[in-house]
């Protein structure tokens, strides 16, 4: 059923954004006035998509009439804004929004010689391109708007023309993200052979059917689309990609993608496995790969990042890192689809709490780099420092932001993490085969957490406290107001989510209820309690958590309060003085902590233990070569692998008669553990 | 008894009895080194002594400032959440994940004010504080979870209530040696004191405070291990158990006297630990913690 105010709306934005684009290519050599053109634009365009958004999450999905149709090829442009559509069009907005007022001042002063229309076209093609990706209902066009949405990026990611290893990484984010979109492509093309049709509800139907008659087809089918849409997302190890292209576009650019783009892939993957996906006796399957794929990104993504020393690579690492603590989320929700239909909405609930927080605390946190970046022109954390003494208003976001993905309460990050650990440990205490594996994925994701915060301690030290770094520009005030607004508007939404969750938790109820039908899930109310200022989480045995920010925050105030009043109890008089080095004069150079310094210990203890994420050089010849050396890839690792055991098991003999006895100890308690379980029956 | 009843009870008691509990453990100190040693209530003089001190700043903004207020707020909040003794009365806020989150949210105050400071032993410091942090919190979480996968919750007064149905029980017992194996680093006590090493780095992240915000820092230290071996008493070793709550808190607080004189005899004969040697000896201890763990899930 056609609802022609939604078709007019979203009609306005498409129009809107196009406009912008051309608009912006007008004036070629004015950054700000290009500039200023497209924020207009942008702008109505964005309070277009959101009153369309708030329709459609107050009165339910809302169907446009087929624009194009081609019934030979079974498709027809037709746009379906459902209520995960509409969480979607209200968060990837603000964010293009808040990263294109940004880029005004941004773009003018560290890339004067450039030409405007080189950029802001295309970002706004670029919002154009995502807005289409959320609101299609057929998935040829899904996949044309998709490309659009490849190709707008990479022409940003390229904006560097000049310099050789970011044209490399353009290119290679160019291949990449293209085999990914085949994948998809190929995907779409088995079901249209079969349905004769791209609309997704056909496919859903013939997905479902080929369940029944050829499983294994469906499994290559959804293989294909997870593939196409985790490579997007920058899932491990289909994400190398991400650190070397995001670095390399601008940091508005890179804000914006980090904001928007990589969620498009976990929308993908809630949609495709969600709503195609029929086929009930197999979603537990690819619930635990989903789920299993995620912490493992979680867990090399964060380690990774903790031996970065580059600011913006960095925060790109880090994405891969809570990319999968999103597919976490939806992993568990899709593997107790059938199980238990109360614990599948909260987890699902929970991976799409985390994709908004992660879109705003991300784009903010390429923001405050891109600040840092304005003025010393450098992205080493090891050069930078003490910038929080004058940049006050970009520190205090960056302290937001760290905070928030780390996942320190009261913030946003803390509140989708603690829904996720607990889907995740609620699952485990379900019992059975899924208790270890639960249990190790939550504990992975509560470890990598705190890795998460040392990593984000390490970037603000490095770049905001402390005392300034003589070898760069000397900076002397805060970034300009223009560039201010937009760190302040998301900052103020990293709290607000945080701080109030059960504004996030309605919307997103709604969108998980239309996917997975009413009937199916529980009542608001029942699952997450009565009490609007928190979260009582309850899966119909019990108590399973509690967090309610409102009266922890207000704690926390009162505790603080009187702190300071203890503090202030004895009338100290304080009194100006310089840090003290041990007695002896320093040159300020020489006792700056370095920033490779911070937790150097535990980043050489993990050296042996993770693989860091690798990009692959494609040479064809080589691998030719390398195919037939069996001795290489089979024997000699077989061989290796063999010793490596044999030394393991030989540390065991250390020689110390403790040691030994601490193994007695160990397999006394395994025997016992082992005979209690086998005999658990028989007693 | 009222939640606001509760949360005041237990906030007095953390800032009351907390540094009492230090001046008895610097008197065992003394003891063992057979010297006399300050009197009981050393630690209330000090910090009384320390709030009419100049207040020196070297420069750090609003973070060096709030720092401390933040770290003593947040432990303070977490003794709330924590059962001393009896329920949490702060429990309807957070959970135990809730509980750690905010132990390390008092952990980033320190780190950022340490940062703040400007000074490089203070960012020495603050790295060997989080990883500290990274090495210790995960025995923590195993051995709170151990306790939550038998209650099939994860709020402690829960957990709590499980102990109090069924008895002691194998896991229950690993996990608690666990937790007191890794009290040790929580409460900041050698051979774990790496944070503030001081004849390292001379305080560490503690360094550039003087007078009143020193005094907030040290009042959070006490709090910290006050806390610690309250929650390790209450979940781990709850017994016996009584009613009325005048009962049961001087119970509780017996137990954490004779916790913490265990941890102090263990502070007094033992040197100070590399932060690599700490990280493996709590590797091993996540290994006992994880043990507990598989036990627990076996139902042991």
């Amino acid at each position: 059923m056609a609802d022609l105010v939604a078709e007019r709306l979203l009609l306005l934005a498409f129009g809107l954004l196009l406009a912008g684009a051309i608009a912006s290519s007008a004036y070629r050599n004015d950054w700000r006035k290009t500039g200023y053109a497209a924020v207009t634009f942008m702008a109505a365009a964005s309070a277009a998509l959101w009153i369309l958004a708030a329709r459609v999450l107050a009165c339910g999905a809302a169907d446009t009439r087929a624009f194009l149709a081609f019934g030979l090829l079974g498709t027809s442009l037709t746009f379906h804004v459902d209520r995960l559509s509409a969480v979607f069009l209200l968060v990837v907005p603000f964010v293009g929004l808040a990263a294109m007022l940004y880029a005004v001042e941004y773009m003018r002063k560290l890339h004067p010689n450039q030409c405007p229309a080189r950029y802001y076209p295309f970002a706004l093609l670029l919002m154009a391109a995502i807005v289409g990706v959320v609101t299609a209902s057929d998935l040829l066009f899904f996949f044309i708007f998709w490309e659009l949405m490849t190709l707008t990026s990479w022409v940003l990611v390229w904006f560097e023309r000049d310099d050789e290893t970011k044209v490399r990484a353009a290119w290679q984010y160019f291949i990449v993200t293209h085999v990914a979109s085949a994948c998809i492509l190929a995907a779409g093309i088995v079901t249209y052979t079969r349905s004769g049709s791209f609309a997704f509800g056909d496919i859903a139907r013939v997905i479902g059917e080929m369940a029944q008659s050829s499983p294994a087809l469906v499994h290559l089918l959804m293989a294909l689309f997870l593939i196409g849409f985790a490579t997007k997302a920058g899932m491990f190890p289909l994400g190398a990609w991400l650190p070397q292209a995001y670095p390399a576009a601008p940091s508005p650019a890179s804000a914006a993608f980090a904001g928007s783009m990589t969620k498009l892939g976990i929308y993908g993957i809630v949609r495709v496995f969600f709503e195609f996906f029929q086929a009930p006796q197999l979603t537990t399957v690819w619930g635990a790969i989903i789920a299993v794929l995620g912490t493992g990104s979680i867990f090399v993504g964060t380690l990774t990042a903790l031996r970065e020393d580059d600011a913006k690579r960095v925060l790109s690492f880090h994405i891969i890192g809570q990319i999968g603590y999103m597919l976490l989320g939806v992993g568990t929700g899709l593997f107790f689809l059938r199980s238990s239909p109360a614990l599948a909405t909260v987890a699902l609930m929970a991976g799409l709490y985390h994709v908004i927080n992660h879109a705003c605390y991300k784009s903010l946190l390429f923001l405050n780099v891109g600040a840092a970046e304005y003025y010393t022109r450098t992205r080493d954390l090891n050069k930078m420092g003490g910038l929080g003494s004058v940049m006050r208003v970009t520190t205090a976001a960056a302290i937001i932001a760290s905070l928030s993905i780390a996942g320190i309460p009261p913030l946003s990050g803390f509140a989708s993490k603690w829904l996720i650990y607990q889907s995740a440990f609620q699952g485990a205490f379900q019992g059975g085969i899924r208790a270890p594996l639960f249990l190790l994925l939550g504990l992975v994701a509560m470890f990598i957490s705190l890795v998460t915060l040392a990593s984000f301690m390490k970037l603000l030290g490095s770049i905001f406290l402390g005392k300034q770094a003589a070898g760069v520009e000397k900076v002397t005030g805060d970034v300009p107001i223009s560039m201010r607004i937009p760190q302040i508007g998301l900052s103020a939404v990293c709290v607000l989510l945080g701080v109030v969750p059960i504004l996030p938790l309605l919307l997103l109820y709604g969108a998980v209820r239309e996917i997975l039908g009413a009937s199916f899930v529980p009542g608001f109310t029942s699952l997450f309690g009565s009490n609007a200022s928190g979260i009582a989480l309850n899966l119909g045995k019990g108590v399973a958590g509690l967090w309610n920010p409102a009266y922890a925050v207000a704690a926390l105030a009162v505790c603080a309060t009187a702190a300071y009043a203890i503090s202030r109890a004895g009338h100290a008089p304080s009194r100006h003085t310089e840090g003290w080095y041990g007695g002896e004069e320093y040159q300020p150079e020489l006792v700056r902590f370095r920033a490779h310094g911070f937790c150097l210990p535990f980043k050489n203890a993990f050296a042996k233990v993770y693989p860091s994420v690798r990009v692959p050089r494609i040479h064809a010849l080589q691998l030719l070569k390398r195919a037939f050396d069996v001795d290489r890839w089979l024997y000699n690792p077989l061989v290796n692998a063999g010793a490596r055991i044999t030394q393991l098991l030989s540390r065991t003999h250390s020689g110390i008669p403790q040691v030994y006895m601490v193994w007695q100890l160990v397999g006394m308690i395994l025997a016992f553990a082992i005979l209690f379980l086998l005999l658990r029956g028989h007693v | 008894m009222s939640v606001l009843g509760g949360v005041l009870l237990n906030l007095i008691l953390a800032l009351l009895l907390a540094p009492l509990f230090e001046g008895v453990m610097r008197k065992l100190k003394a003891v063992i080194h057979s010297r006399k040693g300050p009197p009981i209530i050393q630690p209330y003089i000090d910090l009384l002594k320390l709030l009419g001190k100049e207040d020196l700043q070297p420069g750090g903004g609003v973070i060096f400032r709030m720092a401390p207020v933040v770290a003593l707020g947040a432990m303070l909040v977490a003794a709330a959440l924590a059962p001393l003794g009896v329920k949490p009365p702060f429990g309807l806020a957070g959970d135990a994940i809730v509980w750690i989150y905010v132990i390390s949210l008092s952990a980033v105050a320190i780190m950022l004010g340490a940062f703040a400071s400007g000074n490089p032993y203070s960012y020495e410091g603050a790295s060997r504080e989080m990883m500290m942090l990274l090495t210790v919190e995960p025995i923590v979480i195993v051995a709170l979870l151990a306790a939550g996968f038998k209650a099939q919750t994860l709020s402690m007064g829960g957990m709590m209530d499980w102990q109090s149905i069924h008895g002691p029980t194998v896991s229950m017992a690993i996990a608690g040696i666990a937790f007191f194996l890794a009290l040790q680093a929580n409460a900041g006590r050698l051979p774990f004191d790496i944070v503030e090493a001081e004849s390292e780095i001379v305080g560490g992240p503690f360094m550039e405070y003087s007078g009143p915000r020193l005094a907030l820092y040290k009042m959070a230290f006490y709090t910290r291990q006050f806390v610690f071996s309250f929650v390790l008493v209450s979940i781990f070793i709850p017994w016996p158990m009584v009613k009325p709550h005048a009962l049961a808190i001087p119970i509780g607080l017996a137990k954490v006297l004779v916790v913490l004189l265990l941890v102090g005899v263990i502070d007094s004969v033992n040197p100070r630990l590399r932060i690599d040697q700490s990280m493996n000896y709590m590797g091993r201890v996540l290994f006992v913690a994880l043990a507990a763990l598989i036990l627990a899930v076996i139902g042991v």
